[in-house]
């Protein structure tokens, strides 16, 4: 029971003043080295929850939990990888990493070692002097991930990270997302729209509905490593969409 | 293997230069086509007007203006200035006028990209202040400063000023959220956020401003030069249009059309392209 | 109370939020920086608001010792003379460079023209036409804003989506209907920007050229109180106009924006420049 959320609430005040509610009552667990998915319709607040764990929003009420002490957002050892790569187009791809050790306070003396590192993790180690305008969108997103691990975070949170890029390169970027959890522990929050994804990466998912609630934690017991179109993995998917029509049409 | 790689290596560097070369080659061949071929095309309509209307006092040919700007440019006039002196003059006025407008227009712009009600004002006022004739701006500011340096200057910033605001505000305008979240996400500090966010943001912006303004400035500060100052391009434009000496006018103006060309093209474009070669 | 109620509220309230706007609060700043900086002039050389309003009405209502209205619709006159020839070069010119024809070969002869300074322009119509009625104003504003208006219209041409042309073809489109739902709807909004850019720089150049080369018009007028130093009276004759010139520029501002909502990118389109 290494990261726990309870009772996670979240309003938002609209241009005419009244208070909306994005996020009602988000309570679950995750365990440490867990790969878990967050499920939802759109606008249902998954960017949202993921914005308050990375201390981009506040949170307004609710507890956070790490390491049996409650935290604030901020003490998170987390880093994010965003859907569009927000990579600084006017800085060279080491440069950019630069940016993310330098913002966290990481003593220069380590920079160097870390940016060969992690671009090796990601291959891009030659590109490392390159802008990222002359990149392929596969390889700013991998640009991306390789800043988020290069501050060594034990939390990564990702939201959609792969839904810009088309299906054979985002295959190709799942299998190297995985590997490098498996090898480094890490723990992954994962935001995507598409189940199968979710059935394919994650250990558990969690659904959030229209009204801020989670309806459905499913466990996904499938071997390791699984294949993306495996009859047992569609099948699982099939299952998961069905609930969650199911519950869509009931709460309407 | 060394050898190998050696040769290997050769080959590579090789290539690389052959590629540059073709590459400069055709540079310049596009060069010639867009730049030399067309100014040639003027000269010769120009030399054929001239042989048509045949009085050098309404068209002297081009070889005489260009004699002329050669004559102009090495001679001393009455007042002891050659025309280069006199092209001083309004050059420095030029690039203070353009630095100390376009120091204003980022102050304002960046302003009134932080600030709501500083934009929804300023906005608002702005095209106001932009209707304001120059020439006006200049009369009056002639006679409020007593006809000196300090009537050029004034009235060349206040009249440029507005338009380097606006173009400014546009180009902060549409400065990625996006990035400045990411950088909140990693904790990045105002100081750093201003360093590798906002400012290499905005650097094209002001830099594209600078030019811009630059190109509306010269022409202001001749406009200013010739309402009541002794010296500077526009003084000189008047003096020889009282004495009717159109072919020391069209010399002149060939001197200045020739630095502001140069100026533009050889100079801030080709430093543009090298401080943002990021761009892709 | 709350943010919210002011929006709404009462009537004292809405007065309260109307008077607080930045606009008018910018307007008023600047009001009474005028008044205080004219306090310590002369009041010929910078007028309070009351006097230069009392100065204006004179003006404007014939009582100057130059009729207004008559300065006012000769210039009016050049100003649309000019207009016209300048849209319908410009708009020929810009068409024909942006279908790549000649495009390559006049971007440099359209810059080099851009440089030069209005009053030379002036001064070599003066020499060529002297003093004349509309002549000299007319080539002036021509020859100089023309150039201007190439470049947009130029720019318009430029940005039709090629696409969509073939997507035309492929559905066999005729001609005329290329231009009506295509070539029309792009070039459009750079038109009318074009249109919106001439009349701007073409009052204003009116003036420079009026200075030089008339007997009459506003700017002859402005030219004879400088010769005079009377600032009061060169504020007083040029207010009138730029109001009015503010003003048509705003409706035809409002007009455009409406017009052309479909294109939100189009904000930039408008390259406003200051003559000179
Ligand atoms: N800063 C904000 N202020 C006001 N409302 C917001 C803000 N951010 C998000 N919202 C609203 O909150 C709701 C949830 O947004 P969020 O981006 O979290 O959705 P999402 O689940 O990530 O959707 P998607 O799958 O489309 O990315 C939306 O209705 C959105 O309009
Ligand atoms: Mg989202």
């Amino acid at each position: 029971m290494s990261l726990k959320f309870e009772n996670i609430r979240k309003t938002f005040t609209e241009e005419n003043g009244n208070e909306f509610v994005v996020l009602d009552d988000i309570s679950f667990d995750v365990n440490d080295g867990e790969f878990v998915s967050i499920m939802g319709p759109s606008g249902c607040g998954k960017s949202t929850f993921l914005n308050m764990l990375a201390g981009i929003l506040p949170v307004d009420s609710g507890e956070i939990w790490y390491q049996g002490s409650a935290v604030s957002p901020a003490d998170l050892p987390s880093a994010y990888i965003f859907q569009e790569s927000r990579v600084l187009n006017w800085r060279t791809v080491g440069e950019n990493i630069k940016f993310a050790l330098k913002a966290q306070g990481i003593p220069e003396a380590e920079h160097e070692e870390r940016i060969t590192s992690t671009l090796e993790m990601v291959g891009l180690e030659n590109e490392r002097d390159n802008y990222p305008l002359r990149l392929s969108g596969g390889m700013r997103q991998r640009v991306g991930i390789a800043r988020a691990l290069s501050v060594d975070p034990s939390i990564l949170l990702m939201d959609e990270p792969f839904s810009s890029l088309d299906e054979l390169t985002a295959r190709q970027l799942r299998e190297d997302v995985l590997e490098l959890w498996q090898e480094t522990d890490k723990t992954i929050i994962f935001v995507t729209h598409d189940v199968s994804e979710a059935v394919f990466l994650s250990d558990r998912v969690f659904f959030f509905d229209t009204r801020g609630q989670i309806f459905n934690r499913a466990e996904i017991t499938h071997e390791r490593p699984r294949e993306p179109d495996d009859p047992e993995l569609l099948e699982t998917e099939a299952e998961l969409m069905e609930t969650f029509f199911d519950h869509m049409t009931a709460i309407q | 293997m060394s050898a190998k790689s050696i040769t290997s290596l050769d080959r590579l560097t090789d290539v690389t230069a052959r590629s540059i070369l073709v590459n400069i080659s055709q540079r310049v061949r596009k060069q010639i086509h867009q730049i030399v071929l067309p100014l040639l095309g003027m000269i010769v309509l120009w030399q054929l007007a001239a042989m048509y209307v045949s009085d050098p006092m309404t068209l002297p040919t081009p070889m005489a203006t260009f004699e002329q700007t050669y004559l102009l440019a090495t001679t001393p006039d009455f007042r002891g200035l050659t025309a280069l002196d006199h092209l001083r003059y309004t050059f420095v006025r030029a690039i203070v006028v353009s630095v100390i407008a376009l120091s204003i227009a980022t102050v304002f712009g960046v302003l009134m990209t932080t600030n709501k009600s500083f934009e929804e004002g300023l906005s608002n006022v702005l095209p106001f202040a932009m209707t304001v004739p120059t020439v006006v701006i200049i009369l009056l500011s002639m006679i409020w400063f007593n006809f000196g340096e300090r009537a050029v200057i004034f009235a060349t910033v206040i009249a440029a000023t507005p338009f380097g605001i606006i173009n400014m505000w546009q180009g902060a305008k549409d400065i990625d959220v996006d990035l400045i979240t990411m950088a909140h996400s990693f904790d990045a500090s105002t100081a750093m956020v201003w360093r590798h966010i906002y400012i290499p943001h905005l650097l094209p912006y002001l830099f594209g401003s600078y030019r811009y303004i630059l190109g509306m400035v010269w022409k202001i500060v001749i406009l200013a030069e010739v309402f009541g100052i002794e010296n500077g391009f526009g003084a000189m434009f008047r003096y020889y249009f009282q004495m009717g000496e159109l072919v020391v006018m069209l010399g002149y103006l060939m001197l200045f059309v020739a630095v502001v060309l140069i100026i533009e093209y050889a100079v801030l474009k080709p430093l543009e392209e090298y401080l943002f070669r990021w761009r892709g | 109370m709350s943010t919210y109620d002011l929006a709404g509220g009462s009537p004292r309230q809405r007065i309260v939020t109307a008077i607080f706007n930045p606009t008018i609060l910018t307007l008023i700043g600047f009001l009474v920086i005028w008044e205080i900086a004219a306090m310590s002039f002369s009041p010929r050389d910078l007028p309070g608001l009351v006097q230069l309003a009392e100065l204006t009405f004179t003006v404007v209502s014939g009582g100057d010792r130059y009729y207004f209205p008559e300065h006012a619709w000769i210039t009016f006159q050049r100003i649309g003379i000019a207009f016209v020839i300048t849209m319908v070069i410009g708009v020929t010119v810009g068409i024909a460079m942006g279908y790549g024809v000649i495009e390559r070969y006049m971007t440099t002869p359209v810059m080099v023209v851009l440089t030069f300074p209005s009053v030379v322009w002036a001064f070599i119509a003066v020499m060529w036409f002297g003093l004349t009625t509309y002549l000299v104003m007319v080539f002036v504003i021509v020859v100089i804003v023309a150039p201007y208006v190439i470049v947009n219209v130029w720019k318009g041409a430029e940005s039709i989506d090629h696409d969509l042309l073939e997507m035309a073809d492929a559905f066999d489109a005729s001609t005329a209907m290329k231009w009506r739902h295509i070539y029309i709807p792009f070039l459009m909004p750079f038109l009318f920007s074009s249109g919106r850019l001439a009349i701007a720089l073409s009052w204003k150049l009116s003036l420079v050229a009026e200075i030089f080369g008339a007997s009459s018009g506003i700017g002859y007028v402005i030219n004879i109180y400088y010769e005079a130093v009377r600032a009061d009276m060169i504020i007083a004759w040029s207010v009138p106009i730029m109001l009015l010139m503010f003003g048509i520029e705003r409706v035809l501002k409002r007009v455009e924006n409406n017009y052309f909502e479909w294109r939100p990118e189009l904000d930039d389109v408008t390259s406003e420049v200051q003559s000179g």
